[in-house]
């Protein structure tokens, strides 16, 4: 017998990481390339996600995931659950691209998860939104009241915004409305960051290990390399 | 009543020749160790005779890139400037203890000491003082009683007589669950809202000062007290959990009969480092000193 064979430990309740990815089902998502299609890739990827979250006992009992799905309607596919509690989505392709609709339901949906937090007095850190797009929103979509919501929400800690332009994707409309976050007393304006859709997989991977760190100690500044991102040099 | 809550030292059993023994370790998080980012946390146990001291635990905030280097300059200077002001004071030489109001004074300027002596420290070294932000919880040690101070998070404790351990600080929280406050911090308009000082002037069998990776481990921090299933109330509390405690003292006392305090400080870091499946699977870095009157 050892030590460890003694020692207790208490069963303190986890405090909560929300990531709501915002997802892009659009039409265009179905186009085959050379490896696929993004939507499957997607589909791939989020399986493989919802698998490494949940052989990470830690992150696991901590990170709450939702999924929002836009085309032409918006649908909340996952309301936020830990990994336990539900299975990866199959998701499908069709229609067009209602984004700003989309990001808007994602951006209620974390502030509605934290007021949630806040009322049954649950420690939470700071909800990332993740949105992730092949394309560009509907014509007579508000993007640049989007630009400002997310602007004042970021200045706020409210969330931490993340565009994701996977091939095909306008990112100049992406760099329009992703904000800027405040750490370590300095300011960083965020980037959309290219994704291959080929690398769905090696994205959702640093995903998990991302939000692993930051759920433990609200250290953007230490977050793996993203190694996916094109034209990523290491 | 669980096994957790009976002491399982009488004050017999705790009898002692007011001499300490003093356990100190800081492990990496397994999320920084996987993604080679260096231990943030640091510590310094100042020995100034064998029952009087000063013991400090820092931990570096994650978002300042040199916080590793302000954690061991704080936890170093914390000690040297709080060892002089007992010499100065005459506590050990009159075998005595500031009042409360007398510590909280002498606290603060010790610790606005530390923060100008990082500024310049920051200055020297070409840095910006910013990513040098960490957290600082100090004590002063001694047969008679315990002098704390902290400037944001993590915990601290010390054990009666009867083998029981209380909390002696408040972990300084924002509003979500990582934020505190740091020595860097804008704090010195309003002392009294971000540094808390206590006078413990009950005679301590023991104490413990953490950083909050710890604290999962080593603490019941936060309790669903609902009584309806299916339904969550949290409640935020800060009680040493004398389950992990108690085991651990009672060994360290046992071994410290017959081991160097070498091999006694090699158990200290295998405990830290994976006593339990739950402490091995920490993400955040683990710092913790333990004290105990032997």
């Amino acid at each position: 017998m050892s030590i460890s064979d003694f020692i207790e430990t208490p069963d303190n309740y986890e405090q909560k990481t929300i990531c709501c990815l915002v997802v892009d089902v659009s039409g265009s998502m179905a186009t085959l390339n050379p490896s696929g299609s993004p939507i499957n890739q997607l589909n791939q990827g989020l399986s493989q996600f919802h698998a490494e979250i949940h052989e990470d006992n830690a992150t696991a009992n901590r990170l709450e995931i939702a999924i929002v799905a836009f085309s032409d309607t918006v649908e909340i596919v996952q309301p936020p659950a830990l990994v336990d509690h539900f299975s990866p989505p199959v998701l499908n392709a069709k229609g067009s691209t209602k984004l700003v609709d989309g990001v808007r339901a994602g951006i209620e949906l974390v502030q509605s998860r934290k007021q949630y937090y806040k009322n049954t007095g649950q420690p939470y850190n700071r909800p990332w939104i993740v949105l992730i797009t092949d394309g560009a929103p509907d014509t007579g979509q508000d993007v640049r009241g989007l630009a400002e919501e997310i602007a004042t929400g970021m200045a706020a800690k409210d969330f931490l915004f993340l565009p994701i332009g996977v091939t095909g994707a306008n990112l100049q409309m992406l760099e329009s409305i992703a904000g800027s976050y405040s750490e370590g007393g300095r300011t960083h304006k965020v980037s959309p960051l290219p994704l291959e859709s080929a690398k769905f997989s090696e994205f959702f991977k640093w995903l998990s290990a991302s939000i692993a760190i930051a759920s433990s100690d609200e250290n953007e500044s230490n977050l793996p390399m993203p190694t996916w991102m094109t034209g990523y040099k290491n | 009543m669980d096994s957790s809550d009976q002491p399982i030292n009488t004050s017999e059993e705790f009898c002692s020749s007011n001499e300490w023994l003093i356990v100190d370790y800081s492990a990496i998080g397994k999320d920084h160790s996987k993604h080679d980012i260096p231990c943030q946390d640091n510590r310094y146990i100042q020995r100034i005779d064998p029952q009087w001291g000063v013991a400090v635990c820092c931990d570096g905030a994650g978002s300042a890139e040199k916080s590793d280097v302000g954690s061991k300059f704080v936890a170093e200077q914390t000690a040297n400037v709080l060892a002089l002001t007992i010499e100065k004071e005459q506590w050990l030489t009159k075998n005595r203890l500031p009042a409360q109001e007398e510590w909280n004074s002498i606290s603060r300027q010790a610790l606005y000491q530390v923060f100008r002596d990082l500024e310049s420290f920051a200055q020297v070294n070409n840095l910006e003082l910013k990513l040098l932000a960490c957290t600082v919880i100090a004590v002063i040690y001694s047969p008679i009683g315990l002098l704390v101070t902290h400037i944001g998070d993590g915990r601290a404790a010390y054990c009666n007589h009867e083998g029981q351990w209380t909390a002696i600080i408040i972990p300084f929280k924002g509003e979500e669950a990582n934020m505190t406050v740091f020595i860097t911090s804008s704090i010195w308009h309003d002392p009294d809202k971000y540094i808390e000082s206590r006078v413990i002037d009950d005679k301590p069998f023991g104490f413990t000062l953490l950083s909050d990776g710890c604290e999962n481990f080593a603490f019941l921090t936060h309790v669903n007290t609902s009584k309806t299933t299916n339904q969550i109330k949290i409640e935020d509390i800060n009680l040493p959990f004398q389950g992990f405690y108690h085991p651990i003292v009672k060994h360290l006392k046992a071994i410290h009969l017959t081991l160097s305090h070498e091999a006694i400080q090699a158990e200290w870091a295998s405990i830290l480092e994976s006593g339990t499946e739950k402490i091995k699977e920490t993400i955040d870095d683990k710092t913790m000193i333990l004290g105990l009157l032997v």
